[in-house]
């Protein structure tokens, strides 16, 4: 306990203790005849007014209350309480001119001892008991705040006695002096609340200060009133026959009573609503003139120590996070993580690439979106945290295996994308914005991944690929949640079948006349169109306005593909670099992409109908309504410009692509549809007549006859399109290398396991129950387990360290061909 | 006795001959009518057949098992309570089911279904009534025994 007198130059001191104030010699006769004159008033009105009343005083080793109850001439004996012989001692001589040497009045008994066990201990009953106790601080210092306490209390008071407690401020923690009137009123007193000021409190910032009056009979201010009017003494510092208007409180202010919790010996809570005032007045509402901030986030911070204010969580909120934030390469760690975002649910990641596009847009976004991706960004992990938390509380702690005996969650093989997992089961069937499967050798899976590959480069095998792209196995599972097709559709802005709305994308290009062998034909006296993206139907496959199809192959390249053709094109250029063949396997994988969002988006419009069947004639008085209407208009819409998009698609033709000539095919990497890198270095792409073109960085040439000039343009795509490659191949090693460590840690853990359950088994036998993850099972299953275990193990191992040798190697060629092409 | 006495008093007599078992009978009928066609959505049986249904057949098999002969403002009740009760739990279901698949705008599905159910409500009672309508019609036609 730490002790402080802080002396003035008019000989006026005040006392701390703990760093806070327990008074001032300048005014504090107003806390102690405020504590002490109502109490002994109703005491003697109660006990009659010859009564000799007892006292007894909890705390208060300053002798100041002392000094008050000392007044009273009725008064015969004190005995005073305290668990600090150091402020007692004070009380007997640094306090000793403020309190008129209340200690050597021989109705004074003093005790040093806890209260509690003074309490225990104590036959006596009371006619007045006075709890002056410092404020607590903490939890466990505020157990003479508790019920338990005041019900202690109780039984040491007469049936006419009542008691006076030193509270908190109702002023500046209204639930805390709530809170404790409530408590006092669960011990089963009767309780009157008191409010004065007190100048040096309220100096020190802790406002109007609350007492409680308290006593086993009925409590009224009309009590107060008669018997304060009728006090036998006069007070010094108060205005003692208006002291009963202290215990007005306006009905508002006595709600909240209403909403506090006991203080109980169980729930401690007296301090943290001490520490955090208001935070019982629900959540506020900060969303209505904008989006919500930052500041409700910090707010929601408790206060758990007495030495944190709500200004050092802002100003640590400041420091720490905002210098972070302030340093961070946004835009760097994004790409990043999205180079490690396969696993993610789709949405997260549409909102981490929206969140790139928002960054890599000229000019800074407004202030407001920071703290809307903020709060949201808090919000999904606190949410993921919690639901992963409740799903499977060792795994979201690190603390072992999901379901099974040891600390490996690798073992059930689908943490690595090798075909029966959550991570890879989504690009089995080949999405546009796949990932890193369709990067690796074109022939080794059935993808077509990024890039709008078809999987069919190299061997032609495009027989297999297309048996394996039906429309169902692209029906979106999501319900339409997005608010998209109510309004920005409406405003011409891209869509996807979720409804979510994308950035305005535009494409400027020429009319063109598609033939299976002409390839493209500008139409060169036709002027140059711009065409809308309107439809979003995966990362990477665009249906434009006009209802052509693009792949977006990287920020300056994209693939045309309508009318039966495939057209490679430059961002900056409207006519085509190279006419392509058309893949079958390209268009039925688009085809059945868009099929399946048909179905899709069918299904919501049924779903729209049969609302609006119920309720489609209240529109005209329903804006809600209304905005139903008008996206099931928006979605009909969308459907019949997907059917057109699918008929002007057209046809390619029913032929497979040619194979690679020689042994050319043997390692090739598809970079998009028609056009992979080769084993030697060189470039192979496909023409629409079913000849291969191979360009080496220098020229451009097809077997048997004289190079020609390079295609304008194809040098830049190549430049956009490799890095990305290499990067994501980067990610894939990282990714693998990653997952071998976890293997390597996880052989471990199960061979100390398979130890321990082996001797287990040998020293109690083969039946012994034993602890497998969550269950007991014996040693011998035990051991079975954790054998079938390791050999799932090691066949993981063999698996990802043969996928990491062959992406290094592929990388090392794109690094080669990058360096090749001048990137 | 005044024109209004005979619309709106209520004889004890024929309080007494109605039951209220056969005001639950209605009801029931009602219930399982209305359960039946809560399984698809107006538009979905086609607006005619549903207003059919909705709107005469099932009052009417109802309004005839409810039957009696009291004055309109006990009928009104009666039918009411028996068509109208499980016309609103229908279309409240109904609405209900049809507004949470469509998921875009949450919270724009209570404030058009209260109305609505509340307009379905008085056009089950119009309907209800008009069918008990033609059956004391039905019933002045036949006989006097």
């Amino acid at each position: 306990m730490n002790l402080h007198i802080e002396t003035r130059s008019d000989d006026a001191f005040a006392f701390y203790i703990d760093g806070d104030l327990q008074f001032d010699s300048a005014d504090e006769a107003v806390y102690h005849e405020g504590l002490v004159l109502p109490a002994l008033c109703l005491a003697r009105q109660r006990a009659g007014e010859n009564a000799a009343l007892r006292i007894l005083i909890c705390g208060g080793g300053d002798g100041l209350a002392l000094r008050e109850c000392l007044r009273f001439p009725h008064v015969v004996s004190v005995d005073l309480v305290d668990y600090s012989p150091e402020v007692v001692q004070l009380g007997r001589t640094h306090f000793t001119a403020l309190n008129d040497g209340a200690f050597d009045d021989p109705r004074v008994s003093v005790h040093i001892a806890d209260a509690w066990d003074y309490l225990r201990r104590t036959t006596d009953r009371y006619d007045v008991i006075l709890c002056d106790f410092t404020v607590p601080r903490r939890p466990e210092d505020s157990q003479v705040f508790t019920r338990e306490w005041y019900a202690a209390v109780r039984s040491a008071l007469l049936p006419s006695g009542i008691a006076a407690l030193n509270a908190v401020s109702p002023q500046i923690t209204p639930e805390a002096f709530w809170c404790l009137r409530r408590t006092v009123r669960a011990s089963g007193l009767n309780a009157l609340p008191l409010a004065m000021c007190i100048p040096s409190f309220r100096d020190h910032g802790y406002g109007m200060w609350g007492f409680l009056l308290a006593a086993p009979q009925p409590l009224y201010r009309a009590h107060l009133r008669t018997a304060v009017n009728d006090a036998p003494i006069t007070a010094a510092a108060v205005d003692l026959p208006q002291l009963w208007r202290a215990a007005y409180f306006t009905r508002h202010e006595r709600l909240t009573e209403t909403r506090v919790p006991i203080h109980c010996q169980d729930d401690l809570c007296l301090v943290s609503l001490m520490l955090n005032p208001g935070k019982l007045s629900g959540a506020e509402s900060t969303h209505k003139d904008g989006p919500p901030s930052l500041d409700s986030l910090l707010r929601a911070i408790p206060i758990l120590h007495p030495y944190h204010t709500r200004l050092m969580v802002e100003e640590m909120a400041e420091q720490v996070a905002g210098a972070a934030i302030r340093s961070l390469d946004l835009q760097r760690l994004l790409n990043e993580l999205l180079l490690r975002a396969d696993r993610l649910p789709a949405e997260i990641r549409r909102e981490m690439e929206r969140l790139r596009t928002y960054l890599s847009a000229p000019g800074l976004p407004p202030l407001e979106r920071w703290g809307d991706w903020a709060q949201r960004l808090l919000a999904a992990l606190l949410l993921v945290l919690t639901l992963a938390n409740l799903i499977a509380p060792d795994n979201a702690f690190g603390k072992g295996s999901f379901g099974l005996g040891h600390a490996s969650v690798s073992r059930s093989g689908c943490s690595f994308g090798r075909g029966s997992g959550f991570a890879s089961g989504g690009r089995e069937g080949g999405s546009f914005g796949g990932g890193r499967s369709g990067f690796r050798s074109a022939g080794s899976r059935e993808s077509s991944g990024s890039f709008g590959r078809s999987g069919s480069f190299k061997n032609g095998a495009v027989s297999s690929h297309v048996s394996s792209a039906r429309a169902a196995d692209f029906v979106p599972d999501e319900p339409i949640v997005g608010r998209g097709f109510r309004g920005a559709y409406s405003r011409r802005e891209p869509i996807d079948v979720f409804g979510t709305a994308y950035s305005p994308r535009v494409f400027y290009y020429r009319p063109y006349v598609y033939g299976h062998t002409g390839g493209y034909v500008s139409n060169a006296s036709q002027p140059v169109q711009e065409q809308t993206a309107r439809f979003v139907a995966d990362d990477d496959l665009l249906v434009l306005e006009n209802g052509d199809i693009i792949v977006t192959l990287s920020d300056v390249a994209y693939l045309v593909v309508s009318s039966g053709g495939v057209a490679l094109m430059q961002q900056k250029s409207p006519e085509p670099v190279l006419s392509l063949f058309p893949d079958p396997g390209l268009y039925d994988n688009i085809r059945a992409r868009l099929q399946g969002q048909i179905t899709a988006l069918d299904k919501e419009i049924g779903y729209r109908q049969d609302w609006l069947s119920w309720v489609g004639w209240t529109a005209r008085f329903s804006p809600s309504v209304s905005a139903d209407a008008q996206e099931l208009q928006d979605l009909t819409d969308l459907r019949g410009r997907i059917d057109r998009a699918l008929t002007r698609l057209g046809d390619g033709p029913d032929a497979a692509p040619p194979a690679l000539p020689g042994n050319l095919a043997d390692g090739a990497i598809e970079l998009f549809v028609d056009c992979g890198l080769l084993s030697d270095g060189r470039i192979a792409l496909l023409s629409p007549d079913g000849v291969y073109h191979f360009f080496d960085g220098a020229t451009w040439s097809v077997p048997g006859q004289p190079a020609q000039p390079v295609p304008a343009g194809l040098v830049a795509i190549l430049k956009s399109i490799l890095p990305k490659l290499q990067k994501e191949m980067e990610g894939d090693i990282r990714e693998d290398t990653n997952d071998l460590a976890t293997l390597a840690s996880d052989r471990v853990d199960l061979q100390k396991d398979l130890a321990e359950y082996t001797s287990l088994a040998s020293q109690n036998g083969a039946s012994y129950e034993v602890d497998y993850g969550t269950d007991e099972i014996s040693a011998s299953d035990a051991i079975n387990r954790t054998n079938a275990d390791l050999t799932q193990n090691a066949q993981d191992t063999t698996d990802t360290q043969k996928d990491l040798d062959k992406t290094r190697g592929e990388w090392q060629r794109v690094v080669q061909a990058s360096l090749r092409f001048g990137t | 006795m005044t024109k209004s006495d005979r619309l709106f008093k209520q004889p004890v007599a024929t309080r007494a001959s109605l039951s209220p078992p056969r005001a639950w009978i209605g009801f029931l009928i009602a219930a399982v009518g209305y359960g039946i066609l809560a399984f698809r959505s107006p538009g979905a049986w086609g607006v005619g057949l549903w207003a059919t249904l909705a709107l005469l057949i099932i009052p009417i098999l109802g309004g005839l098992a409810i039957g009696g002969r009291g004055y309109i403002s006990w009928r009104i009740a009666a039918c009411f309570r028996g068509i109208g009760l499980p016309m609103a739990v229908y279309t409240l279901i109904g609405a209900f089911i049809a507004r949470h698949r469509v998921q875009s705008a949450p919270g724009s599905g209570m404030e058009a279904i209260l109305p609505i159910t509340i307009l379905y409500c008085l056009a089950a009672t119009v309907a209800a009534l008009a069918a008990n309508l033609l059956r004391d019609l039905a019933a002045k036609r036949q006989p006097s025994q």
